[in-house]
């Protein structure tokens, strides 16, 4: 009996320290605002750190994190600091999962910012709670119009301009200048490039026969791309549009050189703005050997691409020439290039998002600060941030390529940025009058 | 091998007629039962004896007793003995011993480790293999009679159980409540039309996809009566092995990918110009299949060289493609064995049950439907990009107008009537699965989601109607995971075949994860009620193996088109 009565208080005792334990280790339900504490902010960021699709895209991480140290040190945002957990996917769909589903159900994140990557995102909408528990997620780095879509993705806003812009720019800008030459393509044979050949048809181009190349997404790393240049320059396209990833546009340069390209053949390439970095560009070539550097380098002499952003060589540019002063100090060892502007002109838009979600932010004023006032935010780019509508920015300029890598406006002095919608229901592109907002003084801003 | 598959059947339609009687009496049939045969020894006291339909049964009660009976029920057992010369499955099936907790009896970990803990295990081996969801609540019934007569002492029940066993103690709780106090059905099968029967379905579109796709002589569906087709079944499972083994042997040493010689159906230029690996996914992916697998987890890549850069730059684009563009193929060849067991062996004795005639049906699947935005986009480059996409579901619909899965209706009805699983909850209950369960895939469970969420709607309705304090929630899920990474290489860098990873494959969990579902499941019987939602998210959040919230996205028989 005596046996009996100490085994049920012994249940008893086992039941309450579980509970006790409970009560002490888990926040009421709806209690506090996930990944927001009185001193800092959590933010998480799932991106390719590693593998074959990282180059250059790995830099802009640690540049958003750079960023905010920088305005950590200048007393955070109303005197939180931004903590910023960054994972690594390596590009694959199934670990973007396991990684979104960390950041937010395990650490706990306010927000995801600087999401990279079409599928390893679309991924990650299906089958990670960002819609479910209001996660907002910020600047996605992919330029899929799909995304711009708040009906099915609520939280989830873009940063570039989608591809279909590109597409349907690009598309007005060789009718302009090269109305008589014939074009090929060469693109990613998923979201990316249907994006992208939606785009074009929208603004009237048309391919040459034979001059439409596709590739499966990565296969350019262990199959290369030769049939497919050598297809390019068999159709006699004289304007040749690389429509892909930088390690794409990487290995189409190199196979072009090894095809006569800068000697027996002569065709304008004009590149994607996700594929064109220069630094990167050189960076994966030289990975190899130096004479695939060399050639990458006659490749790219002479190229044509298209920016959202000032050139990173531009150090005239107030944004570029503060963010440089930033990377020197607080990225140590982490060479300027277009990658680390990306990230930091990315942390510098998330920063006055979360100053204008108020001094006590939550998930839905984060949303609704950045719908109302995304558009009037000081940043980098030469064209508005469409956050009302969930979208990124929304124009480029047209640059071209010397024999050292850098990009300057093809027409000489300041860049002339064509702006446009992702209808595709029509092509029409206009000069934007868009005026840019000065950057907020010492880089730090001060928004409501 | 000696099979009496008609006596076995009619034997089955009388006990059922017996099970449903108690079930509506509500009164344990022990009468005819023999008393146990008991023995003590280290502490436990063992019974042994048959119930009145002659299924074997065990009882082990600790000298330190907690007062917690826990009821185990074993999952399908095939309804004969596969022959020894079959790999992988030879000597399997028939298995009628008696089972007390998951493992046992060959494995006694679970159960000593429970014992140990001072809980009252009990089970039994049914009496008849095969589906067997009625005559085993049967069984139970008695065996909970038998076993509480006995010892007096238990103060209260949970009954557990996996796969079949899920469905087994599910449908206890359903038809006998009174009998228990808290259930843990653990990826109980459901659904079975759905899941293979007017409309296609997991089981039915693994099988037919693979068969027209790899080797069109795979029988699959509508197998002869009696031994003869247990044969058939065995040969078609031979089959999708030697086809798997043909595809994979190339992708795992090389990368390279092999068409199998048997893949007849399949024109030679769709063969130069799309990888079989390609071919394999899209079976897997229209059919609902989980994208990872014991071995495969779908992220991790070949190991980098990193002896020079030129040799680390080259292995990594190798580990990429290995985790974007193979990974997920030799995941579902891997599944796909798991599957093509129950897919043939299981399906012979679903006909056999229902007059031995086809019932599945594909005329009106809409296969390029299954093939979601998302699962296109993610899985982009192991399909081979759109082109490859366009190309293989214009491939199926060529199969699918040319050879059609045509059901025979009468024989589907009956089938149907198989299906007793009503998932109403009537006690406190706490379900579990994985996310990338191989047989019970996602959409068993979440189907047990909707149908608690929406009997628990309408009860808080109902109250609220007579102005009466709302009723508490009677019902958790659990989700199991895998681990990110766990994929492993041999020296010569082909992956390693596991055999254990949970969260994948077919019911594995940890030894941690089984004793979670005791505490919870021990916890509710003697709250009479479940643990709170706190004690529950701890848990959740306690193992990794755990998914960390209740509300895992998972698919649905609508969101697959099934």
């Amino acid at each position: 009996m005596i046996r009996a009565l100490k085994k049920r208080i012994l249940a008893g005792v086992s039941l309450l320290a579980v509970t006790g334990l409970v009560v002490s280790g888990i926040p009421a339900q709806g209690a506090a605002t996930p990944g927001v504490t009185k001193d800092t902010i959590t933010l998480g960021m799932s991106s390719a750190q590693s593998g074959a699709a990282s180059p250059g895209y790995n830099k802009v991480g640690p540049a958003m994190r750079a960023y905010f140290n920088y305005i950590n040190e200048k007393g955070g945002v109303y005197g939180r600091k931004i903590e910023l957990k960054l994972e690594d996917d390596k590009y694959v769909p199934t670990n973007a999962v396991n990684k979104v589903n960390k950041l937010i159900l395990r650490d706990k994140v306010f927000a995801l910012v600087g999401n990279l990557g079409t599928a390893t995102h679309t991924a990650a909408l299906k089958k990670t709670p960002i819609i479910k528990q209001s996660v907002p997620d910020l600047f996605v780095n992919t330029g899929y119009s799909g995304f711009a879509n708040p009906k099915k993705y609520p939280t989830t806003f873009m940063y570039l301009p989608s591809y279909i812009m590109e597409a349907k720019i690009m598309a007005k800008y060789i009718k302009d200048k090269f109305p008589d030459k014939k074009v090929g393509i060469l693109y990613q044979d998923d979201d990316f490039g249907k994006d992208g050949l939606a785009g074009f048809k929208a603004g009237g181009l048309t391919f040459v026969a034979g001059g439409t190349q596709k590739y499966a997404s990565l296969s350019q790393a262990t199959v290369g791309l030769t049939a497919q240049m050598t297809a390019l320059k068999s159709s006699g396209a004289e304007v040749i549009i690389l429509f892909g990833v930088t390690s794409a546009t990487a290995v189409a340069m190199r196979t072009a050189a090894g095809l006569g390209y800068g000697t027996t053949w002569g065709p304008q390439f004009i590149m994607g703005s996700v594929g064109a970095d220069p630094t990167t560009l050189l960076t994966l070539a030289g990975a190899t050997t130096p004479a695939l550097q060399a050639a990458t380098l006659r490749s790219l002499t002479g190229a044509l691409s298209l920016s959202f952003l000032p050139a990173a060589t531009d150090t005239e540019d107030e944004y570029v020439k503060k963010f440089i002063e930033i990377n020197t100090t607080y990225n140590k060892g982490v060479p300027w290039d277009n990658n680390v502007l990306v990230g930091m002109n990315q942390a510098l838009l998330i920063v006055q998002a979360l100053r204008a979600a108020g001094e006590n932010p939550t998930r839905a004023s984060l949303i609704s600060a950045l719908k109302s006032k995304g558009g009037t935010f000081a940043s980098a780019g030469y064209s508005k941030l469409e956050s009302a509508n969930n979208v990124g920015y929304t124009g480029y300029w047209v640059g071209r390529y010397n024999s050292t890598g850098v990009i300057a406006p093809v027409d000489g002095g300041k860049p002339v940025v064509y702006t446009t919608d992702s209808s595709t229901a029509n092509g029409d592109v206009a000069v934007s009058t868009f005026t840019r907002p000065a950057m907020p003084a010492d880089g730090v801003p001060t928004n409501k | 091998m000696r099979l009496t598959l008609n006596k076995t059947r009619r034997n089955m339609a009388l006990l059922l007629s017996v099970a449903l009687i108690g079930a509506v009496l509500g009164f344990p049939t022990a009468a005819t039962a023999a008393d146990p045969t008991c023995t003590t020894a280290a502490a436990v006291t063992t019974c042994t004896g048959e119930t009145s339909d002659t299924a074997k049964y065990e009882v082990r009660v600790p000298d330190d007793f907690n007062g917690t009976l826990l009821l185990w029920s074993h999952g399908y057992t095939y309804v004969a003995k596969i022959p020894a010369q079959i790999p992988l499955l030879g000597g399997a099936g028939n298995d009628l011993r008696a089972t007390i907790a998951p493992g046992a009896p060959d494995s006694m970990v679970t159960a000593n480790a429970l014992l140990n803990q001072g809980y009252a295990l009990a089970g039994s081996g049914f009496a008849v293999p095969g589906w067997n969801a009625e005559s085993a609540v049967k069984t139970n019934v008695e065996l909970l009679g038998i076993v509480k007569k006995k010892f007096p002492k238990i103060k209260r029940t949970v009954a557990w159980g996996s796969s079949l066993g899920g469905t087994i103690t599910q449908r206890l709780a359903e038809t006998n409540p009174k009998l228990i106090d808290a259930a843990l059905p653990v990826m109980a099968f459901n659904n079975l039309d759905k899941v293979t029967g007017s409309n296609g379905g997991y089981g039915t579109d693994a099988v037919w996809l693979f068969k027209m796709f790899f080797d069109p002589t795979i029988k699959g569906f509508g197998y002869t009566a009696g031994p003869a087709g247990f044969g058939e079944a065995a040969v078609d499972f031979g089959k999708v092995l030697a086809a798997v083994v043909a595809i994979q042997g190339g992708l795992t040493k090389s990368g390279a990918d092999t068409w199998p010689a048997t893949a007849t159906l399949v024109p030679a230029a769709v063969k130069a110009a799309l990888p079989a690996r390609s071919a394999l996914l899209m079976v897997g992916l229209l059919s609902g299949m989980p994208m990872r697998s014991t071995s495969f987890d779908g992220v991790t890549g070949t190991p980098i060289d990193t002896s020079s850069i030129a040799a680390a730059s080259a292995s990594t684009s190798a580990a990429t493609g290995f985790s974007l563009a193979v990974q997920p193929a030799l995941a579902v060849a891997e599944n796909m064995v798991n599957i093509a067991g129950f897919a043939t062996f299981a399906r012979f004795d679903l006909e056999s049950q229902v007059g031995n005639k086809n019932f599945a049906d594909n005329q009106k699947t809409n296969y390029a439907a299954k093939l979601s935005e998302e699962e296109a986009a993610t899985y982009n480059v192991a399909l081979s990009g759109e082109s490859g996409i366009a190309g293989l579901l214009q491939l199926v619909a060529g199969f699918q107008a040319a050879a059609p899965l045509k059901g025979d209706a009468d024989t589907l009805a009956k089938f149907k009537k198989l299906d007793t699983m009503t998932g109403q909850i009537n006690v406190p209950t706490i379900a579990f699965n994985n996310v990338e369960e191989t047989v019970e895939f996602q959409p068993m469970m979440s189907w047990m989601i909707e149908k608690a969420n929406a009997q628990h709607a309408a009860e808080v309705a109902a109250a609220k109607a007579k102005k009466k304090k709302a009723p508490a929630k009677k019902f958790a899920a659990f989700w199991g995971q895998p681990l990110d990474e766990y994929t492993v290489f041999n020296a010569d860098l082909t992956p390693k075949q596991q055999a254990f990873n949970a969260g994948t494959g077919h019911v594995q969990f940890t030894q941690t994860q089984w004793m979670d579902m005791v505490r919870l499941g021990d916890m509710a019987a003697r709250l009479k009620k479940l643990p709170s939602a706190a004690i529950l998210q701890l848990t959740r959040e306690s193992d990794p193996n755990w998914y960390p919230a209740e509300d895992f996205d998972a698919d649905t028989f609508e969101s697959i088109g099934s």
